[in-house]
Protein backbone atom coordinates (compact mmCIF):
# COMPACT_ATOMS: atom_id res chain seq x y z
CA UNK A 1 0.00 0.00 0.00
CA UNK A 2 1.33 3.41 -0.95
CA UNK A 3 0.38 5.65 2.00
CA UNK A 4 1.31 8.82 0.21
CA UNK A 5 -1.17 8.52 -2.61
CA UNK A 6 -4.76 9.01 -1.45
CA UNK A 7 -7.22 8.14 -4.21
CA UNK A 8 -10.93 8.40 -4.80
CA UNK A 9 -11.30 7.15 -8.38
CA UNK A 10 -13.49 4.32 -7.12
CA UNK A 11 -16.61 5.40 -5.30
CA UNK A 12 -16.54 2.93 -2.40
CA UNK A 13 -19.89 4.19 -1.13
CA UNK A 14 -21.49 3.07 -4.41
CA UNK A 15 -20.11 -0.48 -3.99
CA UNK A 16 -21.37 -0.85 -0.45
CA UNK A 17 -24.67 0.82 -1.22
CA UNK A 18 -25.16 -1.97 -3.80
CA UNK A 19 -24.67 -4.78 -1.26
CA UNK A 20 -26.56 -3.29 1.67
CA UNK A 21 -29.25 -6.02 1.52
CA UNK A 22 -26.75 -8.89 1.65
CA UNK A 23 -25.30 -10.15 4.94
CA UNK A 24 -21.67 -9.06 5.15
CA UNK A 25 -19.22 -7.37 7.46
CA UNK A 26 -16.07 -5.42 6.63
CA UNK A 27 -13.55 -7.08 8.89
CA UNK A 28 -10.75 -4.65 8.28
CA UNK A 29 -10.56 -1.19 6.79
CA UNK A 30 -7.00 0.06 6.74
CA UNK A 31 -7.89 3.73 6.89
CA UNK A 32 -11.46 4.27 8.09
CA UNK A 33 -10.76 7.95 8.73
CA UNK A 34 -10.11 8.50 4.99
CA UNK A 35 -13.33 6.74 3.85
CA UNK A 36 -14.43 6.76 1.02
CA UNK A 37 -10.89 7.74 -0.01
CA UNK A 38 -8.27 5.00 -0.05
CA UNK A 39 -4.53 4.67 -0.50
CA UNK A 40 -3.13 3.10 -3.65
CA UNK A 41 -3.00 -0.70 -3.25
CA UNK A 42 -5.26 -0.74 -0.18
CA UNK A 43 -7.47 -3.74 0.49
CA UNK A 44 -10.63 -4.36 2.39
CA UNK A 45 -11.52 -7.76 3.94
CA UNK A 46 -15.16 -8.79 3.79
CA UNK A 47 -16.80 -11.77 5.52
CA UNK A 48 -20.05 -12.86 3.88
CA UNK A 49 -22.25 -15.96 3.70
CA UNK A 50 -23.01 -15.59 -0.01
CA UNK A 51 -19.70 -14.64 -1.58
CA UNK A 52 -21.08 -15.09 -5.09
CA UNK A 53 -23.90 -12.60 -4.47
CA UNK A 54 -21.53 -10.00 -2.99
CA UNK A 55 -19.04 -10.58 -5.81
CA UNK A 56 -21.66 -10.32 -8.53
CA UNK A 57 -22.93 -7.02 -7.11
CA UNK A 58 -19.42 -5.61 -6.90
CA UNK A 59 -18.70 -6.72 -10.47
CA UNK A 60 -21.96 -5.12 -11.55
CA UNK A 61 -20.64 -1.74 -10.35
CA UNK A 62 -17.19 -2.58 -11.72
CA UNK A 63 -18.57 -2.49 -15.29
CA UNK A 64 -18.79 1.30 -15.00
CA UNK A 65 -15.07 1.47 -14.23
CA UNK A 66 -14.06 -0.66 -17.21
CA UNK A 67 -15.14 2.26 -19.38
CA UNK A 68 -12.98 4.56 -17.25
CA UNK A 69 -9.82 2.62 -18.04
CA UNK A 70 -9.82 0.16 -15.14
CA UNK A 71 -9.01 -3.52 -15.57
CA UNK A 72 -10.74 -5.71 -13.05
CA UNK A 73 -9.38 -9.10 -12.09
CA UNK A 74 -11.01 -11.78 -9.98
CA UNK A 75 -8.99 -14.66 -8.53
CA UNK A 76 -10.23 -17.52 -6.37
CA UNK A 77 -8.16 -18.94 -3.53
CA UNK A 78 -8.68 -21.63 -0.91
CA UNK A 79 -10.89 -23.76 -3.21
CA UNK A 80 -13.08 -20.81 -4.07
CA UNK A 81 -13.78 -19.85 -0.45
CA UNK A 82 -11.78 -16.64 -0.82
CA UNK A 83 -11.85 -14.30 -3.83
CA UNK A 84 -9.82 -11.21 -4.64
CA UNK A 85 -11.48 -8.62 -6.83
CA UNK A 86 -8.67 -6.31 -7.90
CA UNK A 87 -8.95 -2.95 -9.64
CA UNK A 88 -5.95 -2.06 -11.78
CA UNK A 89 -5.25 1.19 -13.56
CA UNK A 90 -2.25 1.58 -15.83
CA UNK A 91 -1.00 -1.81 -14.64
CA UNK A 92 -0.97 -0.65 -10.98
CA UNK A 93 -3.18 -2.22 -8.32
CA UNK A 94 -5.47 0.52 -7.07
CA UNK A 95 -7.79 -1.35 -4.72
CA UNK A 96 -8.67 -4.89 -3.65
CA UNK A 97 -11.89 -6.37 -2.28
CA UNK A 98 -10.94 -9.52 -0.38
CA UNK A 99 -14.04 -11.68 -0.02
CA UNK A 100 -14.20 -14.57 2.43
CA UNK A 101 -16.91 -17.24 2.37
CA UNK A 102 -15.52 -18.77 5.56
CA UNK A 103 -12.87 -18.00 8.17
CA UNK A 104 -9.34 -17.74 6.79
CA UNK A 105 -6.97 -20.48 7.96
CA UNK A 106 -4.70 -19.53 10.85
CA UNK A 107 -1.63 -21.49 11.90
CA UNK A 108 -0.84 -20.21 15.34
CA UNK A 109 -4.26 -20.16 16.85
CA UNK A 110 -7.27 -22.43 16.34
CA UNK A 111 -10.45 -20.49 15.67
CA UNK A 112 -13.88 -22.05 15.93
CA UNK A 113 -15.77 -21.80 12.61
CA UNK A 114 -18.71 -20.35 14.51
CA UNK A 115 -16.81 -17.09 14.96
CA UNK A 116 -17.45 -16.32 11.27
CA UNK A 117 -21.19 -16.44 11.83
CA UNK A 118 -20.94 -14.53 15.10
CA UNK A 119 -19.00 -11.66 13.48
CA UNK A 120 -21.54 -11.32 10.65
CA UNK A 121 -24.59 -11.67 12.88
CA UNK A 122 -23.32 -9.10 15.41
CA UNK A 123 -22.18 -6.62 12.76
CA UNK A 124 -22.65 -2.99 13.65
CA UNK A 125 -24.10 -0.64 10.99
CA UNK A 126 -22.46 2.74 10.38
CA UNK A 127 -24.52 5.26 8.50
CA UNK A 128 -23.05 6.53 5.24
CA UNK A 129 -24.47 8.21 2.18
CA UNK A 130 -24.40 7.54 -1.53
CA UNK A 131 -26.08 10.03 -3.86
CA UNK A 132 -27.81 11.62 -0.86
CA UNK A 133 -29.30 8.30 0.23
CA UNK A 134 -28.38 6.80 3.57
CA UNK A 135 -27.15 3.23 3.67
CA UNK A 136 -25.63 1.01 6.39
CA UNK A 137 -21.97 0.01 6.18
CA UNK A 138 -21.42 -3.06 8.33
CA UNK A 139 -18.37 -3.32 10.57
CA UNK A 140 -17.69 -5.77 13.44
CA UNK A 141 -19.10 -5.09 16.90
CA UNK A 142 -16.49 -3.64 19.25
CA UNK A 143 -16.04 -7.01 21.02
CA UNK A 144 -15.51 -8.83 17.72
CA UNK A 145 -13.20 -6.08 16.49
CA UNK A 146 -10.92 -6.62 19.51
CA UNK A 147 -11.02 -10.37 19.07
CA UNK A 148 -10.13 -10.13 15.35
CA UNK A 149 -7.29 -7.72 16.15
CA UNK A 150 -5.96 -10.10 18.77
CA UNK A 151 -6.04 -13.03 16.32
CA UNK A 152 -4.21 -10.95 13.73
CA UNK A 153 -1.61 -9.97 16.33
CA UNK A 154 -0.99 -13.60 17.42
CA UNK A 155 -0.90 -14.91 13.85
CA UNK A 156 1.40 -12.35 12.27
CA UNK A 157 3.47 -10.80 15.07
CA UNK A 158 6.55 -12.96 14.31
CA UNK A 159 6.73 -11.80 10.68
CA UNK A 160 5.28 -8.35 11.24
CA UNK A 161 6.36 -6.84 14.58
CA UNK A 162 4.29 -3.75 13.75
CA UNK A 163 1.22 -5.88 14.54
CA UNK A 164 1.92 -5.01 18.18
CA UNK A 165 -0.28 -2.01 17.41
CA UNK A 166 -3.29 -4.32 17.73
CA UNK A 167 -2.28 -5.37 21.23
CA UNK A 168 -1.70 -1.74 22.22
CA UNK A 169 -5.14 -0.88 20.85
CA UNK A 170 -6.75 -3.73 22.79
CA UNK A 171 -5.02 -2.68 26.02
CA UNK A 172 -6.04 0.94 25.62
CA UNK A 173 -9.61 0.05 24.65
CA UNK A 174 -10.28 -2.13 27.67
CA UNK A 175 -8.44 -0.65 30.59
CA UNK A 176 -10.86 -1.82 33.29
CA UNK A 177 -10.91 -5.32 34.82
CA UNK A 178 -14.53 -6.26 33.90
CA UNK A 179 -13.86 -5.26 30.27
CA UNK A 180 -10.74 -7.41 30.16
CA UNK A 181 -12.58 -10.34 31.70
CA UNK A 182 -15.31 -10.02 29.06
CA UNK A 183 -12.71 -10.00 26.31
CA UNK A 184 -10.95 -13.05 27.74
CA UNK A 185 -14.27 -14.84 28.02
CA UNK A 186 -15.03 -14.27 24.32
CA UNK A 187 -11.48 -15.17 23.39
CA UNK A 188 -11.83 -18.42 25.34
CA UNK A 189 -15.15 -19.16 23.68
CA UNK A 190 -13.92 -18.92 20.11
CA UNK A 191 -10.25 -19.82 20.18
CA UNK A 192 -8.04 -22.72 21.15
CA UNK A 193 -4.33 -23.40 21.20
CA UNK A 194 -2.92 -25.64 18.45
CA UNK A 195 -2.46 -29.25 19.54
CA UNK A 196 0.78 -29.94 21.41
CA UNK A 197 3.36 -31.72 19.24
CA UNK A 198 4.90 -33.75 22.08
CA UNK A 199 2.59 -36.73 22.45
CA UNK A 200 2.93 -40.47 22.90
CA UNK A 201 1.84 -42.37 19.82
CA UNK A 202 -1.07 -44.71 20.32
CA UNK A 203 0.97 -47.84 19.46
CA UNK A 204 3.60 -46.97 22.04
CA UNK A 205 0.88 -46.50 24.64
CA UNK A 206 -0.65 -49.89 23.80
CA UNK A 207 2.72 -51.64 23.96
CA UNK A 208 3.34 -50.16 27.41
CA UNK A 209 -0.05 -51.38 28.58
CA UNK A 210 0.61 -54.95 27.35
CA UNK A 211 4.04 -54.99 28.94
CA UNK A 212 2.57 -53.88 32.28
CA UNK A 213 -0.17 -56.48 32.07
CA UNK A 214 2.34 -59.22 31.19
CA UNK A 215 4.56 -58.21 34.09
CA UNK A 216 1.58 -58.27 36.45
CA UNK A 217 0.47 -61.76 35.36
CA UNK A 218 4.03 -63.06 35.44
CA UNK A 219 4.38 -61.81 39.00
CA UNK A 220 1.09 -63.46 39.99
CA UNK A 221 2.17 -66.79 38.52
CA UNK A 222 5.56 -66.61 40.20
CA UNK A 223 3.97 -65.72 43.54
CA UNK A 224 1.50 -68.61 43.21
CA UNK A 225 4.33 -71.00 42.36
CA UNK A 226 6.36 -69.81 45.37
CA UNK A 227 3.30 -70.21 47.58
CA UNK A 228 2.79 -73.78 46.35
CA UNK A 229 6.46 -74.67 46.47
CA UNK A 230 6.87 -73.38 50.02
CA UNK A 231 6.24 -76.11 52.54
CA UNK B 1 -38.58 -47.82 -1.74
CA UNK B 2 -39.90 -45.52 0.97
CA UNK B 3 -37.70 -42.49 0.62
CA UNK B 4 -39.70 -39.70 2.10
CA UNK B 5 -41.97 -39.39 5.07
CA UNK B 6 -43.40 -36.32 6.73
CA UNK B 7 -40.70 -36.16 9.36
CA UNK B 8 -37.78 -35.91 6.93
CA UNK B 9 -39.58 -33.89 4.28
CA UNK B 10 -37.87 -30.54 3.82
CA UNK B 11 -39.45 -28.27 1.22
CA UNK B 12 -36.14 -26.45 0.84
CA UNK B 13 -35.53 -26.62 -2.86
CA UNK B 14 -36.03 -23.30 -4.57
CA UNK B 15 -34.54 -24.61 -7.79
CA UNK B 16 -34.01 -28.13 -9.00
CA UNK B 17 -33.37 -30.16 -12.12
CA UNK B 18 -36.31 -31.89 -13.73
CA UNK B 19 -36.73 -33.74 -16.97
CA UNK B 20 -39.43 -34.26 -19.55
CA UNK B 21 -39.34 -37.23 -21.87
CA UNK B 22 -41.26 -37.26 -25.15
CA UNK B 23 -42.09 -40.84 -26.10
CA UNK B 24 -41.75 -42.10 -29.68
CA UNK B 25 -45.47 -41.70 -30.49
CA UNK B 26 -45.28 -38.03 -29.50
CA UNK B 27 -42.39 -37.09 -31.76
CA UNK B 28 -44.70 -35.86 -34.53
CA UNK B 29 -45.59 -32.92 -32.30
CA UNK B 30 -42.15 -32.50 -30.71
CA UNK B 31 -41.80 -28.91 -31.94
CA UNK B 32 -45.11 -27.89 -30.39
CA UNK B 33 -44.28 -29.65 -27.12
CA UNK B 34 -40.85 -28.05 -26.93
CA UNK B 35 -42.35 -24.63 -27.71
CA UNK B 36 -44.89 -25.24 -24.96
CA UNK B 37 -42.06 -25.92 -22.50
CA UNK B 38 -40.09 -22.92 -23.75
CA UNK B 39 -43.07 -20.70 -23.02
CA UNK B 40 -42.98 -21.74 -19.34
CA UNK B 41 -41.00 -18.95 -17.71
CA UNK B 42 -40.18 -20.95 -14.57
CA UNK B 43 -38.62 -23.74 -16.62
CA UNK B 44 -35.29 -23.09 -18.22
CA UNK B 45 -34.32 -25.72 -20.79
CA UNK B 46 -30.67 -26.52 -20.30
CA UNK B 47 -30.33 -29.64 -22.41
CA UNK B 48 -32.38 -31.20 -25.16
CA UNK B 49 -31.40 -34.32 -27.05
CA UNK B 50 -32.65 -37.37 -28.87
CA UNK B 51 -32.00 -40.71 -27.22
CA UNK B 52 -32.22 -44.08 -28.90
CA UNK B 53 -32.78 -46.79 -26.30
CA UNK B 54 -31.61 -50.09 -27.76
CA UNK B 55 -34.57 -51.93 -26.28
CA UNK B 56 -37.75 -49.98 -25.58
CA UNK B 57 -39.04 -52.68 -23.18
CA UNK B 58 -35.99 -52.37 -20.96
CA UNK B 59 -36.02 -48.58 -21.20
CA UNK B 60 -39.69 -48.28 -20.17
CA UNK B 61 -39.03 -50.63 -17.28
CA UNK B 62 -36.03 -48.56 -16.19
CA UNK B 63 -37.92 -45.28 -16.36
CA UNK B 64 -40.85 -46.58 -14.35
CA UNK B 65 -38.71 -48.45 -11.85
CA UNK B 66 -38.16 -45.06 -10.21
CA UNK B 67 -41.87 -44.29 -10.11
CA UNK B 68 -43.98 -44.49 -6.97
CA UNK B 69 -47.08 -46.30 -8.21
CA UNK B 70 -47.86 -50.00 -7.56
CA UNK B 71 -46.01 -52.23 -10.04
CA UNK B 72 -49.12 -53.86 -11.58
CA UNK B 73 -50.69 -50.47 -12.17
CA UNK B 74 -47.51 -49.26 -13.91
CA UNK B 75 -47.34 -52.41 -16.03
CA UNK B 76 -50.88 -51.86 -17.33
CA UNK B 77 -50.33 -48.15 -17.69
CA UNK B 78 -47.19 -48.49 -19.77
CA UNK B 79 -48.15 -51.42 -22.02
CA UNK B 80 -48.91 -49.06 -24.92
CA UNK B 81 -45.33 -47.69 -24.75
CA UNK B 82 -43.88 -51.04 -25.78
CA UNK B 83 -45.28 -50.50 -29.26
CA UNK B 84 -43.82 -47.00 -29.68
CA UNK B 85 -40.65 -46.31 -31.71
CA UNK B 86 -37.36 -46.80 -29.88
CA UNK B 87 -36.55 -43.11 -30.06
CA UNK B 88 -37.28 -40.49 -27.41
CA UNK B 89 -36.45 -36.86 -26.71
CA UNK B 90 -35.11 -35.97 -23.28
CA UNK B 91 -35.44 -32.38 -22.15
CA UNK B 92 -33.55 -31.39 -19.03
CA UNK B 93 -34.91 -28.25 -17.38
CA UNK B 94 -33.87 -26.06 -14.51
CA UNK B 95 -37.04 -25.64 -12.47
CA UNK B 96 -36.70 -22.07 -11.19
CA UNK B 97 -39.81 -21.98 -9.05
CA UNK B 98 -40.30 -25.30 -7.34
CA UNK B 99 -43.66 -26.01 -5.68
CA UNK B 100 -42.90 -29.25 -3.88
CA UNK B 101 -45.63 -31.16 -2.09
CA UNK B 102 -45.90 -34.58 -0.49
CA UNK B 103 -48.45 -36.83 -2.18
CA UNK B 104 -49.51 -40.47 -2.04
CA UNK B 105 -49.94 -42.79 0.91
CA UNK B 106 -47.86 -45.30 2.77
CA UNK B 107 -44.91 -46.66 0.84
CA UNK B 108 -45.92 -44.68 -2.25
CA UNK B 109 -45.72 -41.34 -0.48
CA UNK B 110 -43.34 -39.08 -2.38
CA UNK B 111 -42.40 -35.52 -3.27
CA UNK B 112 -43.54 -33.97 -6.50
CA UNK B 113 -43.60 -30.47 -7.93
CA UNK B 114 -47.07 -29.12 -8.62
CA UNK B 115 -45.70 -26.99 -11.45
CA UNK B 116 -44.22 -29.97 -13.30
CA UNK B 117 -47.42 -31.96 -12.84
CA UNK B 118 -49.49 -29.05 -14.17
CA UNK B 119 -47.27 -28.59 -17.25
CA UNK B 120 -47.17 -32.34 -17.91
CA UNK B 121 -50.95 -32.62 -17.75
CA UNK B 122 -51.46 -29.62 -20.03
CA UNK B 123 -49.19 -31.23 -22.62
CA UNK B 124 -51.00 -34.53 -22.27
CA UNK B 125 -54.36 -32.79 -22.70
CA UNK B 126 -53.14 -31.13 -25.87
CA UNK B 127 -51.05 -33.86 -27.50
CA UNK B 128 -52.07 -37.31 -26.23
CA UNK B 129 -53.73 -39.38 -29.00
CA UNK B 130 -57.49 -38.93 -29.03
CA UNK B 131 -60.34 -41.42 -29.37
CA UNK B 132 -63.96 -40.38 -29.81
CA UNK B 133 -62.82 -36.82 -29.35
CA UNK B 134 -61.49 -37.68 -25.90
CA UNK B 135 -57.93 -37.76 -24.60
CA UNK B 136 -56.54 -41.30 -24.25
CA UNK B 137 -54.17 -42.25 -21.47
CA UNK B 138 -51.42 -43.02 -23.98
CA UNK B 139 -49.19 -40.27 -22.63
CA UNK B 140 -46.86 -38.56 -25.07
CA UNK B 141 -44.80 -37.14 -22.24
CA UNK B 142 -43.35 -38.34 -18.98
CA UNK B 143 -41.83 -36.04 -16.34
CA UNK B 144 -39.87 -36.39 -13.14
CA UNK B 145 -41.55 -36.14 -9.75
CA UNK B 146 -38.40 -35.04 -8.01
CA UNK B 147 -34.70 -34.47 -8.50
CA UNK B 148 -33.82 -38.00 -7.49
CA UNK B 149 -35.67 -39.36 -10.52
CA UNK B 150 -33.76 -36.91 -12.75
CA UNK B 151 -30.53 -38.17 -11.22
CA UNK B 152 -31.53 -41.80 -11.84
CA UNK B 153 -32.50 -41.14 -15.45
CA UNK B 154 -29.20 -39.42 -16.18
CA UNK B 155 -27.29 -42.33 -14.65
CA UNK B 156 -29.39 -44.82 -16.63
CA UNK B 157 -28.63 -43.16 -19.94
CA UNK B 158 -24.92 -43.05 -19.22
CA UNK B 159 -24.33 -39.61 -17.70
CA UNK B 160 -21.71 -40.65 -15.15
CA UNK B 161 -22.27 -38.08 -12.43
CA UNK B 162 -26.02 -37.70 -12.84
CA UNK B 163 -27.32 -34.30 -11.78
CA UNK B 164 -23.98 -33.43 -10.19
CA UNK B 165 -22.62 -32.80 -13.67
CA UNK B 166 -25.15 -29.99 -14.02
CA UNK B 167 -24.77 -28.54 -10.53
CA UNK B 168 -21.08 -27.95 -11.09
CA UNK B 169 -20.06 -24.28 -10.95
CA UNK B 170 -17.24 -23.30 -13.30
CA UNK B 171 -16.37 -20.21 -11.24
CA UNK B 172 -17.26 -19.08 -7.73
CA UNK B 173 -18.57 -15.67 -8.87
CA UNK B 174 -19.86 -15.98 -12.41
CA UNK B 175 -23.10 -17.60 -13.46
CA UNK B 176 -22.11 -19.91 -16.29
CA UNK B 177 -23.53 -23.00 -17.94
CA UNK B 178 -22.47 -26.38 -16.62
CA UNK B 179 -20.42 -27.31 -19.68
CA UNK B 180 -17.74 -24.63 -19.15
CA UNK B 181 -14.63 -26.09 -17.54
CA UNK B 182 -13.68 -24.69 -14.11
CA UNK B 183 -11.36 -21.68 -13.90
CA UNK B 184 -10.34 -19.59 -10.93
CA UNK B 185 -9.13 -16.35 -12.39
CA UNK B 186 -10.56 -13.92 -14.90
CA UNK B 187 -10.13 -10.33 -15.97
CA UNK B 188 -12.89 -7.97 -17.06
CA UNK B 189 -11.79 -6.06 -20.10
CA UNK B 190 -13.23 -4.09 -22.94
CA UNK B 191 -11.92 -5.62 -26.18
CA UNK B 192 -12.48 -4.84 -29.87
CA UNK B 193 -15.12 -6.97 -31.57
CA UNK B 194 -12.70 -7.66 -34.42
CA UNK B 195 -10.44 -9.52 -31.97
CA UNK B 196 -13.23 -11.87 -30.84
CA UNK B 197 -13.63 -15.11 -32.74
CA UNK B 198 -16.17 -17.86 -32.30
CA UNK B 199 -15.70 -21.59 -31.97
CA UNK B 200 -18.14 -23.58 -34.09
CA UNK B 201 -18.64 -27.29 -34.43
CA UNK B 202 -17.06 -28.51 -37.62
CA UNK B 203 -19.34 -30.36 -40.09
CA UNK B 204 -16.78 -33.19 -39.96
CA UNK B 205 -17.56 -33.77 -36.28
CA UNK B 206 -18.93 -37.07 -35.10
CA UNK B 207 -20.34 -38.03 -31.72
CA UNK B 208 -17.05 -39.56 -30.69
CA UNK B 209 -14.83 -36.94 -32.30
CA UNK B 210 -15.94 -33.32 -31.92
CA UNK B 211 -13.99 -30.93 -34.12
CA UNK B 212 -14.06 -27.19 -33.69
CA UNK B 213 -13.54 -24.48 -36.31
CA UNK B 214 -12.74 -20.85 -35.58
CA UNK B 215 -14.20 -17.93 -37.49
CA UNK B 216 -14.95 -14.22 -37.16
CA UNK B 217 -18.26 -13.30 -35.55
CA UNK B 218 -19.38 -11.66 -38.78
CA UNK B 219 -18.74 -14.89 -40.73
CA UNK B 220 -20.79 -17.10 -38.41
CA UNK B 221 -24.18 -18.62 -39.33
CA UNK B 222 -25.50 -16.76 -36.29
CA UNK B 223 -24.65 -13.43 -37.88
CA UNK B 224 -26.21 -14.54 -41.17
CA UNK B 225 -29.39 -15.32 -39.25
CA UNK B 226 -29.56 -11.77 -37.86
CA UNK B 227 -28.92 -10.47 -41.37
CA UNK B 228 -32.12 -12.18 -42.52
CA UNK B 229 -30.86 -15.58 -43.68
CA UNK B 230 -31.69 -18.17 -40.99
CA UNK B 231 -31.04 -21.26 -43.18
CA UNK B 232 -27.33 -21.57 -42.35
CA UNK B 233 -28.01 -21.13 -38.64
CA UNK B 234 -30.82 -23.68 -38.76
CA UNK B 235 -28.73 -26.27 -40.55
CA UNK B 236 -25.87 -25.58 -38.09
CA UNK B 237 -28.21 -26.30 -35.15
CA UNK B 238 -29.46 -29.47 -36.87
CA UNK B 239 -25.92 -30.63 -37.46
CA UNK B 240 -24.92 -29.79 -33.87
CA UNK B 241 -27.91 -31.61 -32.38
CA UNK B 242 -26.86 -34.78 -34.18
CA UNK B 243 -23.36 -34.88 -32.75
CA UNK B 244 -23.86 -33.53 -29.24
CA UNK B 245 -26.51 -32.62 -26.69
CA UNK B 246 -27.81 -29.15 -27.47
CA UNK B 247 -28.69 -26.17 -25.36
CA UNK B 248 -32.03 -24.53 -25.82
CA UNK B 249 -31.29 -22.87 -29.18
CA UNK B 250 -33.66 -22.17 -32.05
CA UNK B 251 -34.07 -19.43 -34.65
CA UNK B 252 -37.09 -18.06 -32.77
CA UNK B 253 -35.20 -17.98 -29.46
CA UNK B 254 -32.24 -16.24 -31.06
CA UNK B 255 -34.40 -13.58 -32.70
CA UNK B 256 -36.22 -13.05 -29.42
CA UNK B 257 -32.89 -12.62 -27.63
CA UNK B 258 -31.85 -10.14 -30.30
CA UNK B 259 -34.92 -8.09 -29.51
CA UNK B 260 -34.63 -8.23 -25.74
CA UNK B 261 -30.91 -8.42 -24.99
CA UNK B 262 -29.83 -6.15 -22.12
CA UNK B 263 -26.15 -7.01 -21.89
CA UNK B 264 -24.75 -6.41 -18.39
CA UNK B 265 -27.85 -4.52 -17.37
CA UNK B 266 -29.85 -5.35 -14.23
CA UNK B 267 -30.31 -8.22 -13.36
CA UNK B 268 -27.58 -9.52 -15.68
CA UNK B 269 -24.75 -7.27 -14.40
CA UNK B 270 -22.27 -10.10 -14.09
CA UNK B 271 -23.40 -12.26 -17.03
CA UNK B 272 -20.27 -11.60 -19.05
CA UNK B 273 -19.44 -13.09 -22.39
CA UNK B 274 -16.60 -15.46 -21.52
CA UNK B 275 -13.51 -15.56 -23.71
CA UNK B 276 -9.95 -16.83 -23.59
CA UNK B 277 -6.98 -15.37 -25.38
CA UNK B 278 -5.52 -17.69 -28.00
CA UNK B 279 -1.87 -16.92 -28.68
CA UNK B 280 -1.74 -18.99 -31.90
CA UNK B 281 -4.44 -17.03 -33.67
CA UNK B 282 -3.91 -13.81 -31.67
CA UNK B 283 -7.60 -13.47 -30.88
CA UNK B 284 -10.08 -14.07 -28.07
CA UNK B 285 -12.12 -17.27 -28.44
CA UNK B 286 -15.64 -17.38 -27.03
CA UNK B 287 -16.35 -20.04 -24.39
CA UNK B 288 -19.81 -18.78 -23.49
CA UNK B 289 -22.03 -16.05 -24.93
CA UNK B 290 -21.62 -16.49 -28.68
CA UNK B 291 -25.21 -15.45 -29.37
CA UNK B 292 -24.87 -12.32 -27.25
CA UNK B 293 -21.56 -11.41 -28.89
CA UNK B 294 -23.07 -11.77 -32.36
CA UNK B 295 -26.06 -9.63 -31.38
CA UNK B 296 -23.81 -6.87 -29.98
CA UNK B 297 -21.71 -6.99 -33.17
CA UNK B 298 -24.87 -6.81 -35.25
CA UNK B 299 -25.99 -3.80 -33.20
CA UNK B 300 -22.80 -2.03 -34.21
CA UNK B 301 -20.68 -2.22 -31.04
CA UNK B 302 -16.97 -1.88 -31.80
CA UNK B 303 -15.82 -2.92 -28.32
CA UNK B 304 -17.42 -5.30 -25.82
CA UNK B 305 -16.83 -5.74 -22.09
CA UNK B 306 -16.05 -9.41 -21.53
CA UNK B 307 -14.56 -11.72 -18.91
CA UNK B 308 -11.23 -13.06 -20.09
CA UNK B 309 -10.17 -16.34 -18.51
CA UNK B 310 -6.64 -15.90 -17.22
CA UNK B 311 -6.05 -19.16 -15.35
CA UNK B 312 -7.40 -22.62 -15.00
CA UNK B 313 -9.00 -23.77 -18.25
CA UNK B 314 -7.56 -25.75 -21.10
Amino acid sequence: MNKTLLLNDLDLNQFFYAIQDISYVIVRRSNPEKWPGYFQGEDIDIFCYDKAAVGRNLLGIANIYVNQGFDIESTDHDNGMQTHIDFFKGGQLQFRFDLYGRLPRFKKVCIKEHLFLSVIENAHPLEYQWQEENYPLYIPSSADDLLLRYIEYVEYFEQRPDKIKHLDYIMSSISDIPGRLGFIEKLHQYTDLPKCIAYIPEEEEKAKHYAQSLRYHFKMIVNELIRRIKP
Amino acid sequence: MHLYNDSNFKPLAKQRLDYFLIWGHGLDCKKEIIDFLRAEKALNIILLFEYYPGNIHKFVKKIYSHDYAPFQHLKDKTRYLLKTPSRVIIILVKNLDVCEVLVGNGMFRHIECERIVRVKNKIRDAFNPRENNKRTEHHVIHASDNEEQTHRLLLDIGCKNGINAFHHKPNSLLDLPYHVNPFHSFRIQSIPVSKIHCRLLSPESTKSDLKVDQCRLTDSPHCACLNGDPTRYKSYLDMASKVRECDNHSVENFLLLNKNLKYLETPYESSYILVKYCTESNCFLIFDGLHRAVILTHQGYKKITVAVITQGIS
